[in-house]
């Protein structure tokens, strides 16, 4: 039950939203209702923390430590983003970008998206884990193409057309485990259900598993922005409004990633962890190196975010690939640590883009004597999404690094040195296209001062889990990532 | 084997191949309308399929997905395709990226890869509905392939339903079908994703006068 | 085999064969006038024209070899030696010592062979335009037939059309095999490209630029051009006789009794004026493809035809 009102919480904000006609209330209702499923997915940690497995409505939701990250992750990033969609939809609607009537469905289809994103997590039933990243998509295609000129049109498109087409080939993955799960269970209703599939993987047919498992990593893999099916991801990450982006970048990549590891979880323990391990590194690491240059030579610095959010997409698979006690951990921990670092980073981009009016890096200058906070907080971002010590990312990607070397297999020694040196040039890359940005004089038809007090509140609000992830993790989030551990190692 | 399990498994496997036949069409033919009707025979095939697996199986809940496949694969979401056709009054003629021949040989190596791939778990299960496991993973490839070649945003509409059609009788023809509520699930993405794709074609016709894919390259590095 | 079956069958099946062959097509032109609304012409035309034709002289180009004058009745006689090797109203073949389906597939070759050459024989323009089309079309159709009947023979046993068809009587569930029923889609396209029917060809048109067949026998006259006539009308039946005696053999008479023979020659009737009517309709809706476009019509084929041998090779 305590499940069921988790994802009634969205669905009912969802549905106010569509009702109320000015922007000045529903955006209230908006901040309240994520506000009040964030804290509600507080007290739920608390109970996966004390009996670890929580399971509602006839075992059709199931709960452990790896779907509470996930949710926890999704409530978090959705209250920071819907604080700053309020300060962002509503300076645009002031400069007479859309109608007002246009955010009745904003507010739906934003907080429909959030709703999908928490059934992923909590499904017990993989079909329905099916359903449910389908329907993020469908939910997201027009916020995607919010703005509806012709870029935006065309990443709709190629957004809808190319999700659809992974998430299909997913599909054959889930079909090949339930075939295989009902020759070992029989039972068809509960043949799907991820709590019974964990008991008898072990019996599962091994060439039929490794197919689906390969089937369901081309699939969630197209949606999780792994590399080469991460086309989609840069143009509507860049054409969708900067909130959905964070949203894009933080939460929905990690709910698809969320989708594999179960998988993987599951062709670990039919078949070792190898098989699905060794293509986890290899995808992640092709992400990891698919991005560097696109970031080197970046004009469109909502671009550049995107194409950060493949690299570490792919260092979270690495993690998992290695996997090894750090390896997960970090990976789990990086999982938070992105998506907190580039949700703000978006928001930083979307206030850069209120300012400026532009998305290209070169027509940009200043940004600290214009924005000034946004400018701050962009520059701890950056740092601390480049992996620089002492932030949180730099924690994160060191654990899984270290995993890495000290693994003791040669192919993931020489992953972790190819992720070294992709991290480094990732780094000179963003340095060098952000920093131009932030510095130098301003032209001086911008005028000063930031656009919104809820876009700097959400902001603040999210780099407070930066910062104190930096200087340690919170026993309750500690505990989570060593249950995610015990999960992907009793595999 | 009895004589009536062979017989009916024999039907199927020839209204399976009688699918791939539709795909093939689908592949081949130049114009909208042909692909679109091409789509909904392949449908139709389906759920006659479905309703016999129903039948000889007498399981409830394959009866339910067929009555919910008939109304919408082939009768609500052929129309409303065509009713797109009508709306958006794009030519009918469809151009490929590559022509006839070739794309007919590609399609002839996917499906051998199709069979070749799946012969050993035919073999396995012991030839009972033999086409049906290959034929599936041919549809959904064929699928896959005529959203590459085909420069229509309808074709590629059109390429992703016959990829789930593929996968849909992969999972009727192996276990049949799914648990009703996946399978209801299944159903509404489907239904969902094929009027926002609608929409879009026509938006996309709104804005860029055409609903070729070429002209949707504004945006890359 | 007893005496009946050496001396009766050939004689009855030569009879069926070769007489029934013009009316089938004087059939096929009767409905299809009916399509178009006309009256048409009687439906034993052929039979008059063959009779006013081998009534008149031949003319023979002064530079046509000795090739020009063999053809006709290389065409006849090959026609006529796979009538024999068919089963027509039993699945009792005359000739089923002598060989089998691959056997069929040359002498076919063997007289279309040497209607190219002829065409090429009086150096004339249209001659060697329709030769040249026809020997492309047919290698392109060829391969296509080759695989499909190996399909057939494959999935029966053998590669005797005779036993083909009591194999594939003994088993009501042999012929509910996918792998066939590709092979017969196939087959069917091959045949509309073997017997020049539309839309590959146009048996109707005198007009140059569209010319295939017609082309090739244009420079033929009197006796000459009776028998090539006479023998492509029986090779459509032949090849008519070949899909349905192969893929609805039931009513075929395994025996030779007298009352199993009528029977079976009924039900012969039947399904071959069914198929018929099929040409007909496929006739009457389509259009002449271009030439260009003919291959991949004829390539769809192929592609089946392969299909048709894998999957039954896979699936079994």
């Amino acid at each position: 039950m305590e499940i069921l009102t988790l994802l009634i919480i969205p669905v009912i904000t969802a549905t106010a939203c569509v009702f109320i006609k000015k922007h000045s209330i529903s955006k209230y209702v908006s901040i309240a209702g994520s506000f009040i499923a964030f804290v509600y997915n507080i007290f739920l940690n608390y109970n996966v923390y004390t009996y670890h497995t929580l399971s509602g409505l006839n075992s059709f939701f199931y709960l452990d430590a790896l779907s509470i990250l996930s949710t926890q992750i999704v409530t978090l990033v959705g209250f920071a983003a819907a604080l700053y969609s309020a300060g962002y939809m509503e300076a645009e609607l002031h400069e007479g970008v859309f109608r007002e009537k246009k955010l009745r469905w904003y507010y739906f289809l934003f907080h429909m998206f959030i709703f999908t994103m928490l059934l992923v997590c909590v499904s017990n039933n993989l079909g329905i884990m099916w359903v449910a990243i389908e329907a993020t998509t469908l939910a997201t295609t027009f916020l995607v193409g919010f703005y509806n000129k012709k870029p935006h049109q065309e990443a709709a498109w190629k957004y809808i057309i190319i999700c659809t087409v992974g998430i299909t080939l997913a599909l054959f993955g889930v079909i090949l485990t339930y075939h295989s799960a009902k020759g070992v269970i029989g039972e068809i209703g509960y043949a799907l259900n991820w709590s019974e599939l964990i008991t008898v993987a072990d019996k599962f047919e091994p060439h039929l598993i490794r197919l689906a498992f390969l089937f369901i990593l081309i699939g969630y893999g197209t949606k999780a922005g792994l590399a080469p099916m991460h086309t989609w991801l840069p143009d509507a990450h860049s054409q969708a409004p900067s909130p959905i982006s964070a949203l894009f970048s933080g939460v929905l990549l990690n709910c698809s990633l969320y989708g594999i590891i179960r998988f993987h979880i599951l062709t670990s323990k039919c078949i070792g962890p190898d098989y699905s391990g060794t293509l986890l590194m290899i995808f992640g690491l092709i992400s990891v190196l698919v991005s560097v240059p696109f970031i080197l030579i970046q004009k469109d610095y909502k671009r550049l975010l995107a194409f950060s959010s493949i690299e570490h997409i792919g260092i979270i698979a690495l993690g998992f690939g290695f996997g090894g006690m750090y390896g997960v951990y970090g990976a789990g921990l990086h999982a938070f640590n992105h998506a907190v670092v580039k949700s703000l980073l978006f928001f930083c981009s979307g206030n850069l883009f209120l300012k400026y009016k532009t998305r290209e890096i070169e027509n940009i200058k200043g940004a600290i004597k214009t924005i000034p906070i946004t400018a701050v907080i962009s520059i701890i971002a950056i740092f601390a999404i480049t992996g620089t010590p002492p932030f949180n990312i730099f924690v994160s990607e060191f654990m899984v690094l270290a995993d890495g070397f000290s693994s003791g297999s040669v192919l993931s020694i020489v992953f972790s040195s190819l992720l070294v040196i992709g991290i480094v040039l990732i780094f000179i890359g963003f340095i060098n296209n952000m920093f131009k940005m932030i510095f130098g004089s301003p032209t001086t038809d911008i005028p000063r001062g930031e656009v919104s007090k809820f876009t700097i509140a959400a902001m603040l609000f999210l780099l407070f889990f930066v910062l104190v992830v930096s200087i340690y993790v919170p026993p309750v989030l500690n505990e989570i990532l060593h249950n995610i551990y015990d999960i992907v190692r009793n595999a | 084997m009895t004589e009536q399990v062979i017989v009916s498994s024999r039907t199927i496997d020839i209204l399976a191949v009688l699918m791939l036949m539709m795909t093939i069409v689908l592949v081949g033919t130049s114009r909208l309308r042909t692909s679109i009707w091409a789509y909904a025979i392949r449908s139709f095939l389906l759920t006659w399929v479905s309703g016999l697996i129903a039948y000889f199986s007498g399981i409830h809940h394959i009866f339910i997905a067929t009555g919910i496949s008939l109304a919408l694969k082939v009768i609500v979401i052929p129309g409303f395709l065509f009713y797109i056709v009508n709306k958006t009054k794009v030519k009918t003629e469809v151009e490929s990226v590559i022509n006839y021949t070739l794309s007919l040989l590609i399609s002839c190596g996917l499906i051998l890869i199709a069979y070749y791939s799946m012969q050993s778990i035919i073999k396995f299960e012991n030839a009972f509905m033999g086409h049906c496991l290959p034929v599936s993973l041919a549809i959904t490839l064929l699928g896959f392939f005529v959203m590459i070649i085909r420069k229509k945003a309808i074709t590629q509409i059109l390429g992703l339903l016959a990829m789930e059609d593929g996968l849909f009788f992969a999972a009727l023809s192996t276990s049949y079908g799914m648990p009703l509520i996946v399978e209801l699930g299944v159903f509404f993405d489907i239904l969902v994703s094929v009027i926002i794709m609608g929409i879009y074609v026509y938006r996309i016709k709104e804005t860029f006068d055409s609903i070729d894919t070429d002209s949707l390259r504004e945006l890359k590095e | 085999m007893s005496l009946t079956s050496n001396i009766v069958l050939p004689i009855l099946q030569l009879i069926v064969i070769v007489g029934l062959a013009p009316l089938v097509k004087g059939f096929i032109n009767k409905i299809e006038a009916r399509f178009q609304c006309r009256r048409g012409p009687s439906i034993f035309q052929p039979y008059y024209n063959l009779i006013k034709l081998l009534r008149k002289d031949a003319v023979v180009s002064e530079t046509a070899s000795w090739i020009f004058r063999a053809t006709p009745y290389v065409a006849f006689v090959s026609i006529l030696i796979i009538a024999l090797l068919v089963p027509v109203l039993s699945s009792c073949v005359p000739l089923n010592f002598t060989g089998d389906v691959i056997l069929i597939i040359y002498l076919f070759a063997l007289g279309r062979f040497f209607l190219a050459l002829s065409s090429l024989d009086t150096a004339s323009a249209f001659g060697g335009m329709g030769g040249s089309r026809e020997m492309m079309i047919s290698s392109m159709a060829e391969p296509a037939m080759m695989l499909s009947v190996f399909t057939v023979s494959l999935a029966a046993g053998s590669t005797n059309l005779g036993n083909i068809t009591s194999a594939f009587l003994d088993s009501s569930t042999l012929l509910l095999n996918p792998s066939l029923f590709l092979a017969f889609a196939a087959l069917c396209i091959v045949i509309i490209a073997e017997t020049g029917r539309i839309p590959i060809d146009n048996p109707h048109t005198h007009l140059e630029l569209t010319m295939i067949h017609e082309g090739m026998v244009l420079e033929f006259s009197g006796r000459y051009l009776a028998l090539i006539e006479w023998a492509s009308s029986m090779k459509l039946l032949i090849l008519l006789t070949i899909l349905v005696n192969t893929f609805l053999p039931w009513g075929a008479a395994s025996g030779l009794t007298f009352s199993g023979l009528i029977i079976s020659f009924a039900l012969y009737v039947v399904k071959i004026g069914f198929f018929a009517f099929l040409i007909v309709i496929l006739e009457s809706s389509f259009a002449k493809l271009r030439l260009f476009r003919i291959p991949n019509l004829l390539g769809t084929a192929f592609i089946l035809s392969v299909l048709a041998i894998i999957s039954l090779y896979v699936v079994g």
